[in-house]
């Protein structure tokens, strides 16, 4: 029993300190209140699910459009570049540029859609094993623990190896990287959500639990869901050009920033821009979407306003 | 009644002693993320040796505070910007942080509220209180245990030789307390600080504990500071009595004093509306309101809002002290009649 | 608040010999879960407007008792009769009824409300869930609560941090009373506050109780708040109740030794009553290894050889007085 005094305030004060991200406090650090860092990667997040959505519009050249004179020709800002292809081509003479807004499509499609495959699972089972505990709980923290132990490469490779490869495979596949780390989550912190007097105290005013788990429960954990999912959405995005990489991914004549990056590779001395495109992309992306995400962790917290 | 035995009230003895520590106009700010707040605005205080001084307030009053910044504890945001404290003839506040070091745990004790979390989970209770001979006292290991074991049984743990071994979550919330008071008095401090002691025991316990300090205090020839909200407490065990009110302290009395004919009308106001074991009442004379955050700090009396005896000249102006006697004082444009 | 009961009292609710068991941690992997018996055989009745007021140290089982009776957690064993029906054994629609009539008040308002939902919406959740009235009903009586209560109405648009302890404590009790309750357990629900706010919460529980005529069944470790608020006082020891009288009566002649040293280390306001106490040794037992016999024998000054083996009866030694002790006559 701790019937004792806060003391507001020291405790407003440290509370405030420890609440905000490390991130925010880095740039507090630094004189910067964050918002201008927040603009950019709200602009640039924005920008890219604009190509990745209607890039196919101002693509300038079919991504599978071959052009055997103008091989391995560099952007327009080196010496040798063109205005016909302002990112230059790879080893068939394709456009860097068709294909990169053509690749970030299906980049962005299965990061995000793995990212809530991912989240939904996970939030899901967690919230179940915190629920029920007893032999559910070991049985799906089991699962975590060798979810977690496993070399998920690996894991996907023999899947992709096995099952055969498809988009959807792919997707389902990427989905299931990380499940684990929202499983964690939301047990954990449903765990400390059922021992706080508001959940007792609702459910004494007779609400059934899927109702406090619906309007109680969740809102207050889904701030920290939806950051680690942009957490973890740059996470997929890297699994998936991973996968592509390795070949075991997105399948020509689709393409992806990872199949691009993987075409790259081969390249890295002779043509190093075929890599640094997508590179710099998927770089700046996954930058953004975690700036976006610890920002919208404050957002979403009223303890903060 | 043995109380002229129990509290030393004689002023005269007062005057003539120097105070061991003293606070001279402490204010601390914290800085938050709308600007800089003055948590405590000014504090004087002054403790005697082998005398306890009581530092009672609600939340919020800054009486913490004071105390961490009398250590130089704030945590980081927090930082004392005037005053001065004078302990053994020497400003703490001008100390290098190697100085403070030497001095916290060796000459000035603290104990807080919560032992549960104030011990180290991963060390034996023995480990933790034996470091402190260690640091301080330059003690080899084997003197150090053997002092450890001396100061557990001083403290009243019974079996210190099994305890000395054993982790804290293997003491009851009581047993740990005396832990922890062990921890803080195995170099002999001058001054044993403790922050709201017994707020986080039971009853049964708390009275025990009380009654430990105050056998230290006799036996070590200590002076105490005890923050408490707790006026119970404070009649229980203080000799002398700060009241703080809004980063402010609002009178200063011997205890006696205090509790017999109360000046400031907050401190009146306190003693009213706590319910009482020994009378019973129809209705609590509740003070009406709630204390000030610090944002809502005004320079004037803080407590004109919930008073019934405020006037034109409680705002805008601090209340200046009125020296009653030589202990007492109180800071009030209005404060009641000496009876 | 009145302090004797009334004539003929009517009784709201009586606990029929509950009894609560928790298992503790696995001490080793293949060990077996040690029991606590966290309430250990409690009967109690609990008249019609009446306070009582539940009184124990921490681990002594009464929160348990206060969920127990409340029907939050299940009794190992035993029964709550709520007016007639024994509400350990009714169907779910039955049992969420009941919520609207047997309510909770927190120690900790701010951990009790939802951080996440504005104030409105917090008091007016539970006539939503009882589909109380319509929406402009809804709206009125949330209104009319927060003046009982004395909550500024500018507050309901804000979110529980940004109040005040004294207003948050004034919200739940809002929100428990919207409903027209007809007991209220409060567990702990002003010892957060501090001392001047306190007896305002004090002071508006004892008046929606006389507005409502509601009853309570007040659970604190702080004696002298529940000399002042209640008609009768139970003292509560590792699970069982150990004496049980009129408020007044158990003050001035406890019969336990157990209630007389609680009692005795309650710190009084007048530091010339300072030299008159005499505390108990030792600690509360450890729940899981709970002492055979009276379970206070080993700090009670007067045990002897029975109490180390005999569990005492809970039994009448005057009228309204009952205890569990082998030498009350001796001591009373």
């Amino acid at each position: 029993m701790s019937h004792q005094q806060a003391q507001p305030a020291t405790q407003t004060v440290t509370t405030n300190r420890i609440k905000r991200s490390r991130l925010g406090a880095l740039l507090h650090r630094w004189g910067l209140t964050g918002e201008w860092l927040v603009t950019a990667a709200l602009i640039y997040v924005s920008f890219i699910l604009f190509v990745a959505v209607f890039g196919f519009l101002f693509q300038p050249y079919p991504h599978t459009q071959t052009d055997l004179f103008n091989q391995l020709q560099p952007p327009v800002f080196m010496d040798g570049g063109s205005w016909a292809h302002l990112l230059g081509t790879d080893d068939l003479g394709r456009d860097v540029l068709s294909r990169l807004i053509r690749g970030l499509r299906l980049s962005v499609l299965i990061g995000v859609i793995g990212t809530v495959i991912g989240a939904i699972l996970g939030s899901f089972l967690g919230i179940v094993a915190a629920h029920f505990r007893g032999w559910v709980e070991e049985v799906l923290m089991m699962l975590v623990d060798i979810q977690v132990s496993l070399p998920f490469i690996i894991f996907a490779l023999a899947i992709l190896a096995f099952v055969g490869n498809s988009l959807t495979i792919l997707i389902i596949v990427v989905g299931i990287d990380g499940w684990e780390r929202y499983a964690r989550l939301s047990r954990s912190m449903v765990l400390s959500a059922n021992r706080q007097d508001y959940v007792l105290a609702v459910r004494s005013l007779g609400l059934n639990n899927f109702k406090i788990y619906q309007r109680h429960v969740l809102p207050n954990i889904m701030g920290t869901l939806v950051v680690q999912a942009t957490i973890n959405l740059p996470g997929v995005i890297l699994l998936e050009s991973t996968l592509s990489f390795l070949g075991l991914g997105v399948q020509p004549p689709m393409t992806s920033l990872g199949q691009i990056l993987g075409v790259g590779r081969d390249y890295l001395i002779l043509a190093p821009w075929i890599a640094v495109a997508p590179g710099l992309v998927i770089f700046f992306l996954t930058l953004s979407i975690a700036v976006i995400g610890d920002w919208l962790r404050d957002k979403l917290d009223p303890t903060l306003k | 009644m043995s109380d002229s035995l129990k509290i030393k009230s004689d002023p005269s003895d007062e005057i003539a002693q120097t105070p061991l520590l003293e606070v001279r106009g402490l204010s601390v700010v914290f800085d938050t993320p709308d600007g800089p707040q003055e948590v405590v605005d000014q504090v004087d205080l002054k403790v005697c040796a082998g005398r306890t001084l009581g530092l009672v307030g609600e939340s919020g009053s800054g009486k913490s505070v004071t105390c961490l910044g009398v250590m130089r504890l704030l945590d980081t945001g927090g930082r004392v910007t005037s005053g001065e404290v004078m302990f053994e003839g020497r400003d703490l506040l001008k100390n290098t942080e190697e100085e403070m070091e030497a001095l916290r745990g060796c000459k000035i004790g603290m104990v807080f509220q919560d032992p549960m979390v104030s011990l180290n989970p991963v060390r034996t209770i023995g480990w933790q209180i034996s470091e402190s001979l260690r640091l301080h006292r330059n003690l080899s290991k084997a003197a150090a245990k053997h002092r450890t074991m001396e100061l557990l049984d001083l403290v009243g743990i019974p079996e210190p030789k099994t305890r000395y071994a054993e982790y804290p979550h293997q003491f009851s919330g009581g047993m740990s307390q005396r832990a922890m008071i062990a921890m803080a008095i195995a170099c002999q401090p001058k001054l044993l600080i403790a922050d709201e002691p017994t707020t986080a025991l039971d009853v049964t316990i708390q009275a025990q504990i009380l009654e430990l300090l105050s056998d230290l205090k006799k036996e070590l020839d200590m002076a105490l500071i005890l923050i408490t909200h707790d006026l119970g407490v404070i009649a229980e065990a203080a000799d002398d009595v700060a009241v703080m009110y809004a980063g402010r302290v609002v009178e200063e009395a011997s205890v006696l004093d205090l509790f017999d004919n109360p000046l400031h009308h907050y401190t009146l106001g306190l003693l009213n509306s706590l319910p009482r074991i020994d009378r019973s009442v129809d209705r609590l004379n509740a003070i009406e309101g709630t204390a000030p955050p610090p944002q809502d700090f005004v320079e004037g009396c803080r407590f004109e809002s919930r008073c019934g005896h405020c006037s034109d000249h409680c705002y805008g102006v601090r209340p200046s002290f009125n020296q009653v006697s030589a202990t007492r004082r109180v800071a009030c444009m209005h404060p009641r009649e000496m009876t | 608040m009145n302090k004797s009961s009334a004539v003929a009292p009517e009784i709201l609710m009586e606990a029929k010999d509950l009894v609560c068991h928790f298992s503790g941690p696995k001490t080793s992997f293949f060990g077996k879960r040690k029991i606590i018996h966290a309430v250990n055989g409690v009967s109690l009745d609990l008249y019609k407007g009446e306070t009582l007021g539940l009184v124990g140290e921490s681990g002594c089982g009464k929160s348990t008792l206060g969920q127990l009776i409340l029907n939050l957690i299940q009794p190992t064993s035993g029964s709550t009769v709520f007016l007639g029906q024994d509400v350990t054994k009714v169907d779910k629609l039955e049992w969420r009824r009941l919520r609207s009539e047997m309510q909770l008040v927190f120690q900790n308002p701010l951990g009790a409300l939802n951080p996440r939902l504005l104030i409105y919406k917090q008091i007016r959740e539970p006539l939503e869930i009882h589909n109380v009235g319509d929406p402009d009903d809804r709206h009125a009586k949330v209104m009319d609560m927060i003046e009982a209560v004395s909550l500024p109405e500018h507050l309901l648009e804000r979110y529980p941090h940004q109040l005040s302890g004294g207003q948050q404590q004034r919200v739940v009790i809002a929100r428990a009373l919207i409903n027209n309750p007809k007991l209220v357990v409060c567990d702990e629900s002003v010892s957060a506050l501090d001392v001047s706010v306190q007896a305002q919460v004090v002071n508006l529980l004892a008046d929606m109780q006389k507005k409502l005529g509601l009853t309570y069944l007040f659970i604190t470790h702080d004696l002298s708040i529940v000399r002042h608020i209640s008609s009768r006082i139970a003292v509560m020891y590792l699970g069982r109740i150990v004496e049980l009288a009129d408020s007044v009566e158990l003050l001035q002649n406890p019969a336990h030794p157990y209630t007389k040293a609680l009692i005795a280390a309650v710190p009084v306001p007048d530091p010339r009553a300072r030299s008159s106490r005499a505390t108990i040794r030792g600690e509360p037992p450890n729940p899981f290894d709970p002492p055979s016999g009276c379970a206070f024998h080993a700090r009670c000054p007067h045990a002897d050889a029975k109490c180390r083996t005999d569990l005492p009866d809970f039994r009448q030694i005057s009228d309204r007085h009952m205890v569990a002790c082998h030498h009350a006559e001796k001591l009373f």
